[in-house]
């Protein structure tokens, strides 16, 4: 296949894909896509069924031989524990094998014979199997001991085809009457009738072929393929299974632009539209906002449809560089299957579609956009990351502020989001209640920034000419969420706030209590306190918001302001906390008398209330300064100090 | 017994600036004279004048190591002296209040030096040499020739422009000189209280500084309060502001504002013949310590946004008529947006207070003379908070002149080895005020009560209340 596309592809199938018998003469291949189980059925399983699953190692693989019963195998599907292997051979009947460990009793196979047209079965549970036939759904139990099957649940209505989605247990049935597409979910012993899809106008035909169900951002979606009415050009119509009781709705409109025959997948939240005349895929991702009609958003591919990486598929081969053989890609012999695997039967081949984050990077310019595609994509983090640290970097322009800003606040929605669900999972629990297991762990968002990550980004940018500027619409957005700042940016804002000699910024940030109000982080002003004394101001106002007043009292004591720090600790420790020795230190440090003998007095005062003595207690360890004071003041000659 | 018969208030007698260097000649004494008031005196009472500062200031040189001679009272007058440059001496001579007694059937004149308050006066100097330099530069920067006859056409040239400036100037302080008070002195600036999301988006809309980058500087002012002051120094932003109020604000709202969209707006004086009222007014050059900018002011509602582009380079291009016009489109709907934000904000603020609000606002509103006054100040940023509202005279002379004196000069908080210390005062007054002042942490806090009967303890506490009050937001360890 042609690869014109100057080599960047956002698509690519699995490095390694699992390797099965090719469809032959003898050999038919099935997948069960339940189980994700490949079956290559040699000679109707009389020579051989070999098993694969999604990770075949050498233990995984079962490989067995059952007789050939006669009639071609329509069907093959393992319950999901494996024991129980169903075989549809003809349309009216069912068999149904058990296992013991990896090898098939073949002497207690279990036929299950119905009068209907049975158009495929899916297991919904380890011994329960619901049949789909053109009467309508029923649930059945196996019971090998008794070799016994038994009907649980049935529901009645005439059907043309169905569709079966495994991940979110449910089929769409195509009934006889009306066309109508009735979204039906089967569990264990349980079948619901949802609402049905709404199709437009009534009696409109839909084709087996052009409808598809996949997941996408946890919501069944009912893809159907169809002709626009206007331009004959293709659309996919996406009906998400998200209104009230499950009902389907038509939310999003898929414009293809092109005509010709069309498969789909769904990657890592994205719907895939392969394309076999041209040989490429489109993407969408029905998050990102379309041009909305009706409440329908239409949406164009998020970049120019571009074909799947080229894969070389190394054949065995005894000499040592082997033989590579490159795979057609959109092959008339593939066949998809959902969510994102791709089998050509002829090759022997099974892949999983892969999204390639990084070149997609290069093909969406709008950054916006990008960014919010990013923060969909499982593996978007690092890219994200990537991509914010090239903007302020070496990309940075002065008019890129505000799509700097638009990217914050598209990251810290999410942010703020996890934050708050996760201060209402700590709080909102009442010890003596037992917690709900259901909703105790929500699950992180797809890709969550922190504060951390971005601090991380702004490291690598510090000290340049703008990077106050790109801090503060960060701590803006941050605002906007209500997220305070943590310590590490807090510190990082302070640094540049005081480089650029913006005192007056940060002096209105801790009145308004947008940094961080920590020790540490009052210390780190501190330390500035030289730079300019607005600094030691904003750093004294931090101290006193989180009432550090041993800080505070340091602060003072070192600036020689030893009765402010005196007054201080009798305000905030209490008198008798206050250490004598500490402060008269301080004070004989001075050399100032005044200061000394007002702090000895103030001493002996508080003696004299807590000890009814002058006296210091011993243990204070006063000698000296007892001393001090009696030759600085000796008492006859001293005039009695006067204390108001 | 004395009777009072009549009392004259503060006047401006005059006011000169010269220097010493200019006209060492004999005959050329008045060349030293760049600026007198009143200027239709005669010339040999001016040189009188400027010999007798020089002589002052020339004898006190003998005592002090620096030439920095500050003020002379005499019996009638109060003379205060400054000098910004070297070289360069603003004087001005005030008549000190006077009352005129009749003792004994003669008319006594009682003259009243002592209400005075240098501070104050030096305050008001300062501010007058301040704003020239704002308008128009240092003096020294207007004298640069070598060359003798250059220099003489500088000099006359230096004369016309400070007699244009200062003739208009003087009017304003003449108007005041009666009633300059602690606020004039301060040189503070009141700072718009806003929500911190607000806050951070009005501070943010300087990033507009990086989208045009020929923009150095960004300020934003509501009405006549500071929302964000960007990196301009204190004393800067307070000529700005003083600008902005005389030149720009007292005409808005004599002209009929344009709502709903911003557009940039002169502040040239003399707007007689507007030419084009299309094309945008001119930028204004303005002198910052950080060196001369073209001014744009650009009005959106109530907000004044000055933008500042460099001009200190000489080939600095004046910006031409589509850079207005892509600065408008580009700022101007945002910043309606955030006016009008703003402007709920504060509207619904005030609600709120007007609810909860008790006692100290309903009393103020009252106004009577009795009610406490306080006012607090931020030494480092000059911001203030008060209710004593300027040149109110709701304060008695003798009540501003002691909180001038308490008052820490503000000379001395930018020095930064100077550590602010903590302290506590009380005084009270002849004619029954209290003065509560407490000094913490660079911020000065000043409760003013009227209450005869008040003890200290009651002092105290109605002080100690009006702190938390008022001042709930700031810290103070002391309470």
């Amino acid at each position: 296949m042609e690869n014109s596309s100057n080599g960047i592809h956002y698509i690519e199938l699995s490095r390694n894909p699992i390797r099965f018998d090719a469809v032959s003469q003898l050999t038919n291949v099935f997948f069960d896509d339940s189980n994700k189980q490949i079956f290559a059925v040699r000679s109707g399983g009389a020579t051989g069924v070999v098993v694969k699953g999604p990770n075949p190692t050498e233990d995984t693989v079962i490989s067995f031989c059952m007789s050939d019963r006669g009639g071609a195998i329509r069907s093959i599907k393992f319950s999901p524990d494996n024991q129980v292997l169903a075989v549809q051979r003809k349309e009216n009947a069912v068999e149904f094998v058990c296992f013991q460990g990896d090898q098939p009793m073949l002497q207690d196979i279990i036929t299950h014979q119905v009068k209907t047209l049975i158009y495929g079965f899916v297991w919904v549970h380890n011994r329960e199997v619901a049949l789909i036939s053109n009467t309508g759904v029923e649930i059945f139990t196996v019971i090998p001991e008794k070799r016994q099957v038994k009907t649980t649940k049935a529901l009645s209505i005439s059907i043309k085809w169905f569709a079966w989605c495994c991940d979110a247990n449910v089929a769409l049935l195509c009934t006889t009457e009306g066309n109508t597409l009735l979204p039906v979910l089967v569990k264990q012993k349980v079948i619901t009738k949802l609402p049905k899809v709404d199709l437009g106008h009534p009696g409109r035909e839909v084709q087996e072929s052009k409808v598809t169900l996949g997941q996408v951002y946890g919501v069944l979606a009912v893809l159907i393929l169809q002709t626009n009415s206007s331009d004959g050009l293709m659309e996919v119509e996406v009906h998400l299974l998200n209104g009230p009781g499950l009902a389907p709705r038509k939310c999003h409109v898929l414009r293809l632009s092109l005509n010709g025959r069309f498969a789909i997948n769904t990657v890592d939240n994205l719907i895939v539209v392969h394309h076999q005349a041209t040989g490429t895929s489109l993407l969408f991702d029905i998050n990102l906002s379309g041009e909305v009609i009706n409440e329908v958003s239409y949406h164009t591919p998020i970049t120019p449809g571009r074909s799947i990486k080229p894969f070389g598929l190394k054949l065995p081969s005894l000499s040592p560089d082997g033989q590579i053989l490159q795979c057609e890609l959109y092959s008339t012999n593939w066949v998809l299957f959902q969510p994102n695997i791709v089998i050509d039967a002829k090759l022997g081949c099974m892949w999983y579609l892969n999204l390639c984050i990084e070149p997609l990077c290069h093909l969406i310019s709008d950054r916006i956009r990008l960014t919010e595609f990013l923060l969909q994509r499982s593996n978007g983090k690092q890219m994200l990351l990537k991509v914010i640290s090239q903007l302020v970097d070496d990309q940075y322009k002065g008019t890129l502020l505000p799509v700097l800003e638009t990217i914050f606040n598209r990251i810290n929605k999410i942010y703020a989001s996890w934050v708050h669900l996760e201060l209402q999972q700590q709080t909102a629990q009442p010890s003596n209640v037992k917690p709900n297991p259901n909703s105790k762990h929500s699950p992180p968002p797809i890709v969550l920034i922190e504060q951390s990550d971005m601090a991380q980004i702004f490291q690598t940018i510090a000290q340049r000419p703008y990077t106050e500027t790109i801090l503060m619409l960060y701590l803006q957005s941050l605002n906007r969420f209500n997220i305070a700042a943590q310590e590490e940016l807090s510190k990082m804002i302070i640094v540049e706030l005081i480089r650029n000699r913006s005192f007056d910024t940060l002096r209105r940030l801790v009145t308004y209590s947008m940094l961080m109000e920590t020790k540490s982080t009052a210390c780190f002003l501190l330390a500035y306190s030289n730079v300019d004394t607005a600094i030691s101001q904003v750093a004294i106002d931090m101290l006193g918001k989180i009432q550090a007043h041993e800080i505070i009292i340091e602060v003072m004591l070192g600036q020689g302001k030893v009765i402010d720090a005196l007054r201080l600790a009798k305000s905030s420790l209490g008198l008798d906390k206050v250490p004598a020795r500490k402060f008269l230190e301080a004070a004989y440090k001075t050399k100032d008398d005044l200061v000394f003998h007002s702090v000895y007095r103030f001493f002996q005062m508080r003696n004299l209330r807590l000890y009814e003595t002058l006296a210091f207690p011993k243990t204070e360890q006063c000698t000296e300064f007892i001393q001090h004071y009696n030759n600085t003041f000796p008492v006859d000659k001293a005039p009695r100090p006067q204390i108001s | 017994m004395t009777k009072l018969l009549q009392r004259v208030e503060i006047t401006l007698r005059s006011f000169y600036i010269f220097n010493s260097s200019f006209g060492q000649r004999e005959g050329e004494e008045h060349k030293k004279i760049l600026y007198y008031y009143p200027n239709d005196i005669e010339l040999n009472t001016k040189i009188k004048d400027v010999g007798l500062s020089e002589a002052i200031i020339a004898f006190t040189g003998t005592f002090t190591t620096d030439h920095d001679c500050k003020a002379l009272h005499t019996q009638k007058t109060t003379q205060l002296f400054y000098q910004p440059e070297p070289g360069y001496w603003l004087v001005i001579v005030l008549n000190v209040p006077k009352e005129i007694r009749l003792k004994d059937g003669v008319e006594v004149a009682d003259y009243r030096g002592g209400e005075v308050s240098d501070r104050i006066f030096r305050a008001v100097l300062r501010q007058c040499y301040n704003f020239y330099r704002f308008q128009y530069g240092e003096f020294s920067n207007k004298l640069t020739a070598t060359n003798v006859e250059q220099l003489e056409s500088q000099r006359q040239a230096l004369q016309e422009q400070l007699l244009q400036f200062y003739d208009k100037y003087l009017i304003k302080v003449k108007e005041l000189s009666g009633n300059c008070d602690i606020m004039d002195m301060l040189h503070s600036i009141q700072y718009l209280a806003l929500d911190k999301s607000l806050f951070l988006r009005a501070q943010n809309f300087s990033m507009l500084c990086a989208t045009f980058p020929a923009i150095k500087e960004c300020i934003m002012l509501y009405n006549h309060q500071v929302v964000c002051g960007g990196k301009l120094s204190a004393g800067d932003l307070y000529s700005l502001h003083a600008y902005i109020v005389e030149n720009v604000l007292s005409k808005e709202t004599s002209s009929a504002t344009n709502e709903g969209e911003g557009r940039f707006v002169s502040s040239v004086q003399d707007e007689v013949t507007l030419v084009d009222a299309n094309l945008p007014p001119p930028p204004v050059r303005v002198h910052l310590s950080l060196g001369s900018h073209h001014l744009l002011i650009y009005r959106a509602l109530n907000v004044t946004l000055c933008l500042f582009l460099d001009a200190s380079a000489a080939d600095q291009a004046v910006p031409k008529p589509d850079f207005y016009e892509e600065l408008h489109a580009y700022m101007g709907p945002q910043l309606i947006c955030l006016a009008r934000d703003i402007a709920n904000e504060i509207c619904k603020e005030s609600i709120i207070s007007s609810i909860l609000g008790g006692g100290i606002e309903n009393a103020s509103a009252t106004a009577d003379s009795s009610a406490p006054k306080y006012l607090f100040i931020n030494e480092q940023s000059l911001q203030h908070h008060t209710n004593i509202y300027r040149h109110s005279k709701s304060l008695p002379n003798n009540v501003m002149s002691i909180i001038a004196d308490l008052a820490n000069p503000s000379e001395s908080w930018t020095n930064a080895a100077a550590v602010a210390a903590t302290e506590e005062l009380q005084v009270k007054t002849t004619n029954d005020y209290w003065i509560v002042k407490r000094r913490c942490n660079w911020r000065q806090y000043y409760v003013i009560l009227c209450n005869s009967k008040a003890t200290l303890l009651d002092v105290t506490q109605e002080a100690k209340r009006i702190f938390e009050l008022e001042f709930r937001d700031d810290v103070f360890f002391d309470k």
